[in-house]
Parts: structure tokens; C-alpha cells; sequence
């Protein structure tokens, strides 16, 4: 669940990043965020997961008040949201199982809790057999579909991928994109980030196009297109 | 805190240390040095405290009594009659009683004498121990109990001129003879060894002493305790200057080794932030490994230390025949305290600090 009203952000070094966002995504939606770079989408993934506070304007991401939240509550508030990035971010001397088991002991659970749930998650982003392998041993869809399973390990309310698919060839592209659709099948909330046309275009899903700071568009089963704004529709969202 | 946690964060701390050796050894290592020159020092500090209380039991202030001083069989009357304890509160009529009763006594007591004295002729040897147990109680009788008025004083025993001429032939030995035609004129004094209560007094005990009669020269030997103190003084300053110095460069390094660890595991922080885990969970390893690295110099240390002690620190202190040196058994558990003590903090302070610095996200 996320509601971001008339929020705005200007870095620390005098950087505008976004200005007067209202965004509102509603548990168990698959939504993706597009549009060119620079035009703030990390940043807007940054306010959500309370890495950079708004300058202005109010949030709300799974419950938690993004303005008033306490420093000793942010990593309550990230544990209810799956992050995937760009590259990958695993560590490379920790095994595939070692790697997703290690996101379960930093939240603190039980050896036999992780021993069951770690092989289960594999499995269901298909890398079961390659537990014992170590990361630059993977192709670089594995790669990110172990970064998947990691962030769904803790059982998030959010998975937010931000541009998942930049390093990878098309067809692991619609791959991970399947597997994230499945994991929103199952009921967590989807935000994909990303500025690759043809693949947005391959899901029927809401996307919400971003440009300098401002949302432009924002429709349901359509297509994304990057020329004219005239000729999308936009939805009032909040 | 889980059991499970603990030994993550223990097996965390552990694989950090090995995993950059050198710059471990090397806090270690200074650690090692810190904690070495603080135990040295406070080694030796007990071993001074140790021999200041000794010279404090032995500090004692000795009179000589006047050359001049003679006792008299009079004296000894005097003794004998106030010994025998009159009570105070005595009523004229008794008092004349009992003034006939002292008379008698002191009769009784010269015929004594008279009678040992001629025992005395006879007895040779006998003739002279009998001079000088007389001897000894007029000196107590007459100048006793006047130091022992004084106030700080604990003890006061008395050593004829005969008796010390005795303990100078003794530490003479062998050569003892030479001494053997000195009798006749002893040149020594009588003296009286007075122990006091309190290392303090012994100034005022010693101005006091002076003004009693018959007392001709006091020594009193407190300048060794001065000397003893002012020295341990320097050594207290230098060695805490010392020990702060290390102090701060334990914690440099130790700092310095957890930033190496923290720049390793940048990646793995930022994970562990970003999939929400608690800032506690990603510091205490690094607390950990600061700690770990504390307490294996300290042992070290310890055992350094316990072999520095016996072979030098005691070895050194037993070339000089006065000092007697405190057992290492002693001192060792203020010593594992002392050294745990302070690398667990030193450990803690310098993960912490660098921590400080980071995580701030
Ligand atoms: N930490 C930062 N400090 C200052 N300015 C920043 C910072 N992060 C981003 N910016 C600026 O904010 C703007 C938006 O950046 P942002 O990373 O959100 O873009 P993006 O849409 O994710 O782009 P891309 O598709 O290239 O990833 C940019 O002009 C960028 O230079
Ligand atoms: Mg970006």
C-alpha cells in the first residue's frame, strides 16, 4: 500500500528530483513506473523505502507514516518491502542458499526457520538445484532471480524492483518480469521500475509514467508511450 | 537475545579478525604493549605499596638517652615506690599508713639489694645481669613512660648500651674480636626504639621526644619513606602519561581494523539496512570483533606479563637485599581484571567509534 500526496523532493546539493507526486497503489496491485533517466523514478523508490526523507508533501507506505517515522522504525517499515536492484546486489562469497538465508538472519529468524524457508524459495523462483553455487557462477537472470527470491524471503507485503531487468538480455528480461508476476499472483504487491518500452508493453498492467518529477500519465492496460502526452489518458489517482 | 544470534555474531567477529591477519596482529599487538606497561607499573606500585607499609611497620624513631644519665639506687626506690599502686583517693589518716607500709617496703626492698649485691660479689656474671635488668627498669621507670605519654606513639622499647654492643658484635661475626677491649668503655648510648602508631607523626613524635629529660639525640628515619614516595610519584605520572598515549593508539588501531572490516562488508551493511535489519544486528559483530581482538591481546598480555614478572620485575627487586617482592599469585586476579577490563573497553570504544561514522542511514 502506497499513498504519496503532493510530494517533492530537492536534494541536498540544490537538485530538484521530484515535484508534486500523488501516487496511490492499493495492496496486491502490479504496477509499473516509467520514464526517462533523470526524470526521479529511484528517487520516488528512495522516499518509499525511507532511504532519503521528502522535502515536502506526505507518505505512506504499508502503514507506516513516512513523515513521522522514527529512525528505529525504518528497518521495521523495510521489512515489509522486497527490494530488487539493477545489479543484483548479492554477495559474492556467500553461497545462492547462503545468500537468501542471510537476509532471513538479519531480520533475526531461527536457523530452522530459515532451513525450511530458503530451499522453498528457491524453488519457486526455479534455482533449487543451484543452492551450493556461488554467484559469479550464474548467468545474470539467475543472478537476479536469486536477488528475487531474496527479497521475497521475508514474506514482504511490496517487492519494489528497481529496473531489474537493465543488465539482462530480453528474453531473461520476460522472464523475471513472469516471475515477478507470479509473486504478485500470490499476492504481494508489485512495483517494477523501468524504462523499457517493449517489455511494459508485452504486461497488461497500470503504468505510471513519470518526467521530470511529474507524473504524465498514469493508465490501466494500455501501452507506454514515450512521445506525446496529449495522447494518453490520465487517471486522477488520488 | 537469541542463542543463535550470539553465536552469529561471535562466528561474524571471528571470521573478520582472520580474515585481514595482519592488521589484527597489529592491534593486538599494541593492545598487548598498553596493557604491559600497565600491569609493569602497577606491579610495581604494589611491590613499592608492599615495601612503604613495611618501612611503615618498621618506621620507627630512636632516642638515645643521654650519656650523662645515671641512675641511682635512689632511682630505683623511687621505682619501687611508685609501683606499688597507692590508691588516689586515700584518706590523711591513711596516708600516714600507708607512707609507713612504703617505708617499710623500701626497707625491705634496699636490704634486697643489698643482699643480691653481695650475692653479686660472690657470682661474678650473675652480678652484672642483675645491674642490668636494674638498669633497664630505671631507664623504662624514668623515660618509658614519659614517651610513651606521647601521642602517636605505639611502642617504646628500651636497649641498653651492653645489649647494643652485643647486636654490633654480632653484625660484626667473625670479626666480632676486634670489638673485645671496647667494654670497659662502651661508646655507645642507651636508646630507646619507639614504633609509631602512624607514619605521619613521626615530626611531632620526634619534637616531642627532645623535650623529655635525659633524651639527648633523636634520629628519626622517615626521609626513605619521602624518597620512596617521591619516586613512585614520577613513576605514577610518567606511566599514566605513558598508558594514555597507548591507550589512544589501541583504539586508533583497533578503530582503523574495524573500518577495514566495515570497507570488506560495505555491500553486505547495505543489504542488511536495505532488507530492514536493525541497526544493533549490523553493529554488534563489528563490536564483537573490536572486543575479541581486546581480549586476545589481553591474554597474551597476561602471559607475557606473568613471565616479564618472575623473571624480571622479582629478579631485579631481589638484587636488592632490603626489598621483599609481592608473589605474582598475589596480584593476579587484579591483573586479569585489570587487563580484561580495559581491552574489552578499549575493543568496544574503537568499533564504536568508527561505527559512529557509518550507519548512519
Ligand atoms: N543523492 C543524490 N544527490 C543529489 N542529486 C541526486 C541524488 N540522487 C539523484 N539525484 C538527482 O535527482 C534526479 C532524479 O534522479 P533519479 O535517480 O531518481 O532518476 P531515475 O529516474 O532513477 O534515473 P535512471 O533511469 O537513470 O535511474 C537526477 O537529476 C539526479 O541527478
Ligand atoms: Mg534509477
Amino acid at each position: 500500500m502506497v499513498r504519496l500526496l503532493d510530494v517533492c523532493k530537492v536534494y541536498e546539493n540544490g537538485t530538484p528530483a521530484l515535484s508534486g507526486i500523488n501516487l496511490k497503489i492499493d495492496d496486491g496491485e502490479f504496477v509499473f513506473l516509467v520514464g526517462s533517466s533523470a526524470s526521479g523514478k529511484s528517487t520516488i523508490v528512495k522516499i518509499l523505502t525511507s532511504e532519503v526523507r521528502m522535502s515536502s508533501g506526505r507518505g505512506m507506505v504499508n502503514g507506516y507514516n513516512l513523515n513521522r517515522i522514527k529512525r528505529s522504525k525504518v528497518p521495521e517499515l523495510r521489512r515489509t518491502i522486497g527490494v530488487v536492484f539493477q545489479d543484483f546486489r548479492l554477495i559474492d562469497k556467500k553461497t545462492i542458499y547462503e545468500n537468501v538465508a542471510f537476509a532471513m538472519r538479519a531480520v533475526g529468524s531461527s536457523p530452522r526457520m530459515i532451513k525450511k524457508r530458503v530451499p522453498y524459495v528457491l524453488q519457486l523462483v526455479g534455482l533449487d538445484h543451484k543452492m551450493n553455487v556461488y554467484p559469479n557462477e550464474l548467468s545474470g537472470g539467475e543472478r537476479q532471480r536469486v536477488a528475487v527470491a531474496r527479497a521475497i524471503v521475508n514474506n514482504p507485503t511490496m517487492i519494489i524492483a528497481d529496473e531489474p531487468t537493465g543488465n539482462l538480455d530480453p528474453k531473461m528480461s520476460v522472464e523475471i518480469m513472469s516471475l515477478l508476476e507470479k509473486i504478485n499472483e500470490l499476492g504481494t504487491t508489485v512495483l517494477v521500475v523501468t524504462h523499457e518500452k517493449e517489455l511494459v508493453n508485452m504486461f497488461s498492467k497500470r503504468v505510471i509514467a513519470i518526467d521530470s518529477g511529474r507524473i504524465i500519465s498514469d493508465r490501466t492496460g494500455g501501452y507506454y508511450q514515450n512521445d506525446r502526452i496529449g495522447g494518453l489518458h490520465r487517471n486522477e489517482t488520488l | 537475545m537469541k542463542l543463535y544470534n550470539i553465536t552469529y555474531f561471535l562466528r561474524e567477529g571471528v571470521t573478520s579478525i582472520f580474515s585481514h591477519r595482519l592488521m589484527s596482529i597489529a592491534a593486538m599487538s599494541v593492545i598487548m604493549a598498553c596493557l604491559l606497561l600497565m600491569g609493569s607499573f602497577s606491579l610495581v606500585v604494589a611491590n613499592i605499596e608492599n615495601l612503604l607499609g613495611d618501612i611503615e611497620k618498621k618506621n620507627q624513631i630512636v632516642a638515645y638517652v643521654d650519656e650523662n644519665w645515671e641512675y641511682e639506687a635512689g632511682n630505683l626506690g623511687v621505682y619501687v615506690q611508685e609501683t606499688e599502686e597507692v590508691p588516689e583517693e586515700v584518706t590523711e589518716e591513711t596516708e600516714e599508713i600507708s607512707e609507713e607500709v612504703t617505708e617499710e617496703t623500701q626497707e625491705e626492698v634496699t636490704e634486697e639489694i643489698l643482699e643480691e649485691i653481695s650475692e653479686e660479689i660472690s657470682a661474678g656474671e650473675v652480678d652484672a645481669n642483675r645491674d642490668e635488668t636494674q638498669l633497664i627498669n630505671a631507664l623504662e621507670e624514668r623515660i618509658g613512660k614519659e614517651i610513651l605519654k606521647i601521642q602517636g606513639v605505639d611502642e617504646c622499647t628500651v636497649t641498653t648500651k651492653t645489649q647494643a654492643l652485643e647486636e654490633f658484635r654480632k653484625d660484626f661475626g667473625e670479626e666480632g674480636e676486634i670489638l673485645n677491649g671496647i667494654e670497659e668503655r662502651n661508646p655507645l648510648r642507651h636508646r630507646f626504639t619507639i614504633t609509631l602508631k602512624d607514619i605521619e607523626n613521626t615530626q611531632s613524635v620526634a619534637d616531642e621526644l627532645k623535650k623529655i629529660d635525659g633524651i639527648a639525640k633523636v634520629t628519626a628515619r622517615n626521609d626513605i619513606a619521602e624518597k620512596m614516595m617521591e619516586v613512585s610519584d614520577v613513576t605514577t605520572l610518567v606511566c599514566t602519561v605513558l598508558i594514555l598515549i597507548l591507550v589512544l593508539v589501541s583504539v586508533f588501531i583497533i578503530s582503523n581494523t574495524v573500518n577495514i572490516t566495515m570497507f570488506n562488508r560495505r555491500e553486505e551493511i547495505a543489504i542488511m539496512k536495505m532488507i530492514g535489519a536493525t541497526n544493533s544486528f549490523v553493529r554488534i559483530p563489528f563490536i564483537v570483533e573490536g572486543v575479541l581482538i581486546g581480549l586476545a591481546g589481553a591474554t597474551f598480555a597476561l602471559l607475557l606479563q606473568w613471565a616479564i614478572y618472575d623473571y624480571v620485575i622479582v629478579e631485579a627487586l631481589s638484587t636488592l637485599a632490603f626489598i621483599s617482592s609481592v608473589p605474582f599469585g598475589e596480584l593476579v586476579w587484579d591483573i586479569v581484571k585489570m587487563f580484561y577490563g580495559v581491552s574489552a573497553l578499549v575493543g568496544g570504544l574503537g568499533s564504536v567509534i568508527t561505527l559512529r561514522k557509518f550507519l548512519k542511514v
